[in-house]
């Protein structure tokens, strides 16, 4: 297309867009919030939209990806310009990973450059330099990674040794290879020999269906390496975990390896699992179909003496041994307690359950249940008993023998009656669809930090409702919070879980939030006076006023998302 | 001619790591019978497909023949392609299609690359061997012919029998018309929220998934999140182009469903043409409701695939018949509906004769309330109806022709393994047997007679000394006499018929 061509289509796009929603969003309320409005146009292929600062300049860049093409549009003063304000780049390959990273630009602190893997093979830079993309430089080469082709994010840049600078993660075959960075931000990239660690990647792949519902193709999703100090020594240890083997790689700062070539410390999962048997359908108790919980293990690796090193406790089936963490590994020779436990072992954790500072051992029995068990509670109420045996923790091991047993009474109704219940509040919610559909966000508009703010669009205009939604405060995580949902005291032993009464209670949202302004009026209202055909409303942080600003979708079609941006002031 | 069922079988026990596995019956040597192929990894050695070679008699080699599957490899077909005998290995990479003969050692001198095209899977999973079934003659020129799945396309690639495959033709069965992000045909599922608070312990939220396709498109950047995310998240799918014969020109046509302009799903039918394949839009479409289950089968025996959606849940089921009408179908007005109470709905159209009026077997599950105390159970109910006094324009008579109903207890589980199947002629006398798994574990079959009514007591049993959770019938040679496939917990079993 001829410059002028270009010229006149893009004051075509402002006069059509941008001036009549300048014209119509003026706030028809008298309230002092105000905003800058900017229609914007992405081309519809557009996945997603990524939110970052890329020149330092404190003001959030957009930068969308569409095919093997990389666009950032630059924020200034005035906001955006969505029709030439950007600068864009093209990936080379055929199998790209990319990502952004605050650790590639010295020269321009707080800027984030865009970083990829090209077909497994190198690595790239692009420094961002007011709004330009500079001409990459080559990180790393002679790489063995292994991607899909395409252009996918890929958060394979990060610090692995807390040393400020990134290293780098490159998915191979099966395997996650870690490159440690040796040299700084400011010299020549030098890495470290490359640690190869098993990585529990999970793929699906369909390519002949003969169902109208089914999909073909693939997906793929390849988990973070876990990281974290296992040995107290203050710097992030590896752990690899699949079905087969736990290993763990004890971090040496100053060695010339930051990880060593092979684990510190393994755990043959596939060995324990040969050794406790497979399920013998054949050979099946059906008077305890609990039973087969013997053949369950657990590997938990937490501080039990308190000494700031993990420790391993190992469950296989109803055994339970106790290895000593050392700083360099783990003690393997002989396990410092075993302990064992009659009946079905359910589970086991660690909670500080008398209140001296060390986790207590948890373990977690339930009853026998039979076959016939389960033929009566498909048509009559039923109720399991759970028990929890707790060990206290002696400073090095747990003692011998339990010193309290907490019983939870799990009480359910029939299995048809389950159903029919489910099913009836599945229906209730899928008709329940007025109020889902209506476009709508939370967002923080003022400085108002104990409350959000509601924004809905309703007959094409904005509702605005100040400070109405209020923000939830932290809930207690992982067996702590399954404690408190029995209202847990050290003081009773004996608590019950009513199913029944968790489904009579489940209330179904029409949407709470709308719920919380109901009959109130919005402080404020803006006109849309584009026609909402696919519309939603969505925050993002893009000025540096520490308000949220609003991305308003108003429609999508074969070959543009439209919308418009409201800009804080 | 009446053959008894077989009470004597050659077996061969297979103890799989992976039981559940994939199995592939296929004649590789081309002695015309079928051997056993399946997916075997070994951690140093990677990924292998076993084969166990059948013997004439019935039996199958103790140990297998290993091949092995390159890392490039994603997944493997089987077809007859080379002038030797049996069928050759195609090997599917992200870029091409290669053959290998299973009877000569190793690659080298034996692969050849037979086309290029970009997969639409392009990372092999490195301890498991994708198997892609189906590679036939599609457009009835007695030759193997490819329809692959690509980059956004479907590839239709012509077979001239002599290894060589030429790309006629490709369509895309994703709307490219709607945006990306409403392709995926979002329906908006449940959302579900669960906290805790001391004062009312458990408490449980449920809403409606947003439908917006805008739910996920912005991501605001911080260095904390970037550091405990996913390393990689890709996903790459499109509606699949299922080839079925869908007009009366004897060649197979492409249908698929995905998302229409109006963002309601969308059947789709292109027409095989003899010269040029399928062409690059769809040749009919028509607007559906995709609640619920939606299955091709072959309802009324006239050789074109129908439709049905079965739809509903708990114990509340609907079932829609759409006919087809010679390549197209009237999604606005089912040809017939019928209504079934019961738990796990299923429907088959099984041809209880060759030659025979169509039939309809519905089986489900209902659980009596009444004396539950004293007797516990579950009954399993198999409908049978025929077609002989179905209601003009109907598929069905209005009321079933046969009604079984089988008791489970804690004394008989084992039978609640499998549905009873009617696809399977076990005696081969030309009408279908009615097989089911005993409360014992065993193999059963009872006959079915004019009537659609199925005797009481069963004509052959076959007592393994595992218990049978899936059966299968099979041809594994060339002789008449069925054959049998039985999964236990860890094992399986193949039945070789030995008269």
């Amino acid at each position: 297309m001829s410059n002028s061509k270009q010229f006149c289509k893009n004051l075509f796009l402002f006069l059509v867009f941008c001036l009549p929603v300048y014209l119509s969003l003026n706030p028809l309320s008298a309230a002092e919030l105000a905003f800058t409005q900017q229609a914007f146009q992405f081309p519809a292929e557009t996945e997603n939209l990524l939110i970052v600062d890329t020149n330092g300049d404190g003001l959030q860049e957009i930068i969308s990806v569409v095919d093997d093409t990389l666009r950032i549009y630059f924020q200034n003063a005035n906001g955006f310009d969505f029709d030439a304000g950007y600068d864009k780049l093209q990936f080379p390959g055929e199998a790209i990973g990319w990502d952004v990273s605050m650790a590639y630009n010295s020269a321009q602190p707080n800027s984030a450059s865009i970083i990829a893997l090209i077909d497994g093979k190198e690595v790239l830079v692009w420094r961002i330099k007011d709004q330009a993309i500079q001409n990459p430089e080559v990180i790393k080469t002679s790489l063995n990674g292994f991607l899909t082709k395409g252009t996918n994010r890929l958060h394979f840049s990060r610090d692995v040794n807390g040393d400020g600078i990134d290293d780098l993660i490159i998915p191979g075959a099966g395997v996650l290879n870690l490159h440690i960075r040796t040299s700084d931000q400011n010299s020549q990239p030098e890495y470290q020999p490359g640690l190869s660690v098993r990585s529990d990647i999970r793929m699906r792949t369909r390519l002949n269906s003969n169902q109208l519902e089914r999909r073909t193709g693939q997906s793929i999703r390849i988990p973070m390496m876990n990281l974290r100090d296992v040995n107290g020594d203050g710097f992030d240890d590896l752990i690899s975990r699949t079905d087969e083997r736990l290993d763990v790689f004890i971090a040496a700062q100053s060695a010339e390896r930051y990880f060593p070539a092979l684990p510190s410390y393994s755990l043959d999962i596939a060995e324990i699992e040969e050794r406790l048997g497979e399920v013998d359908i054949d050979n099946l108790d059906f008077s305890n179909l609990t039973g087969l919980l013997s053949l369950t293990h657990e590997e938990i690796l937490e501080d039990v003496d308190g000494d700031g090193i993990e420790d391993l406790l190992l469950r296989e089936g109803g055994k339970v041994s106790l290895y000593g963490g050392t700083a360099e590994g783990m003690n393997f020779d002989q396990p410092r307690q075993v302990l064992r436990s009659g009946g079905n072992v359910l589970s086991t954790f660690l909670m500080d359950e008398n209140e001296d500072g060390l986790k207590d051992l948890w373990l977690w029995r339930v009853e026998p249940i039979s076959v016939g068990d389960i033929f009566i509670w498909l048509a009559l109420s039923g109720s399991i008993a759970v028990e929890a045996f707790i060990y206290p923790n002696e400073g090095e091991r747990f003692s011998r023998r339990p010193n309290r047993k907490l019983t939870i009474n799990l009480k359910f109704p029939s299995i048809i009656r389950l159903a029919t219940s489910f099913s009836k509040i599945a229906d209730e919610v899928q008709e329940d669809n007025t109020d889902t559909s209506i476009p709508l966000t939370t967002a923080r508009l003022d400085a108002t930090l104990a409350a959000d703010d509601l924004l809905v669009i309703v007959n094409n205009q904005i509702e605005i409702f100040l400070n109405a939604i209020q923000v939830d405060s932290d809930q207690e995580e992982g067996s702590g919070e399954i404690l408190s949902s029995l209202n847990y005291s050290r003081e009773r032993d004996n608590y019950e879980i009513n199913i029944r009464e968790i489904i009579e209670n489940i209330s179904i949202n029409g949407n709470t939030l709308l719920e919380q302004v109901d009959g109130q009026s919005a402080d404020i209202t803006l006109a849309l006076n584009t026609e909402l055909v696919v519309g939603d409303i969505i925050p993002a942080q893009l000025n540096n006023d520490e308000l949220d600003d609003v991305f308003v979708f108003t429609d999508t079609d074969s070959s543009h998302i439209s919308g418009i941006l409201l800009l804080s002031n | 001619m009446l053959v008894m069922a077989q009470s004597n079988y050659v077996a061969f026990e297979l103890e799989l790591e992976e039981n559940w596995q994939q199995l592939i019956m296929v004649d590789l040597n081309g002695d015309g019978a079928k051997d056993i192929a399946h997916s075997h990894y070994q951690p140093g050695i990677g990924r292998e497909l076993h084969i166990y070679y059948q013997s004439p008699d019935g039996s199958f080699d103790s140990t297998p023949r290993r091949i092995e599957i390159k890392t490039e490899i994603i997944a493997v077909g089987f077809a007859d392609l080379r002038e030797e005998p049996g069928k050759e290995l195609l090997l599917f990479a992200n870029s091409g299609v290669f053959s290998l003969s299973s009877a000569i050692e190793g690659y080298a001198g034996n692969i050849k690359q037979l086309l290029q095209w970009d997969l639409v899977a392009t990372i092999p999973n490195l301890e498991q061997v994708q198997f892609i079934e189906n590679i036939i003659d599609i457009d009835g020129d007695g030759h193997i012919d490819l329809l692959l799945p690509g980059d956004e396309v479907f590839g239709f690639f012509k077979g001239d029998g002599a290894e060589n495959f030429e790309l006629i033709s490709s369509f895309s069965t994703t709307n490219k018309s709607i945006p990306q992000s409403q392709r995926g045909g979002n329906r908006g599922g449940i959302d579900a929220n669960i906290s805790i608070n001391p004062e009312q312990g458990l408490v449980v939220n449920l809403s409606r998934d947003s439908t917006s396709p805008y739910s996920d498109f912005i991501e605001q950047w911080t260095e904390e999140e970037s550091e405990t995310r996913t390393l990689l998240r890709s996903e790459s799918w499109m509606p699949s182009a299922i080839l079925a014969q869908l007009n009366d020109d004897k060649l197979l046509d492409v249908i698929y469903l995905n998302v229409g302009d109006d963002g309601l799903g969308q059947l789709n039918i292109h027409y095989q043409n003899p010269q040029t394949g399928f062409s690059e839009t769809a040749d009919w479409t028509g607007s559906m409701e995709t609640r619920g289950d939606i299955q091709l089968a072959d309802m009324n025996q006239d050789q074109q695939v129908d439709l049905l959606r079965i739809s509903g849940n708990g114990n509340d089921w609907d079932a829609r018949f759409f006919k087809n009408q010679n390549g197209k179908f009237n999604l606005e007005q089912p040809d017939q509906i019928m209504r079934f109470s019961g738990y796990d709905v299923r429907l088959s159209f099984p041809q209880i004769e060759d030659e025979g009026a169509p039939v309809l077997n519905v089986s489900y599950y209902t659980i009596p309330i009444v004396d539950a105390i004293r007797n516990a159970s579950i009954n399993r109910i198999s409908l049978l109806y025929g077609s002989d006094a179905s209601e003009t324009g109907q598929l069905f008579n209005r009321r079933p022709d046969t009604r079984l109903e089988d008791s489970f207890s804690a004394a008989n589980v084992r039978g609640l393994a499998e549905q009873m199947s009617l696809d399977y002629d076990i005696d081969g006398d030309g009408v279908k047997d009615a097989l089911y798994i005993t409360a014992n574990g065993t193999l059963a079959a009872k006959r079915i007679d004019e009537h659609l009514g199925v005797a009481d007591q069963p004509f052959w049993e076959y007592i393994s000394a595992r218990t049978v959770f899936e059966f299968e019938v099979l041809n594994l040679n060339t002789d008449q006499y069925p054959d049998l496939l039985l999964k236990h917990a860890n094992t399986t079993t193949l039945l070789v018929a030995s008269p």
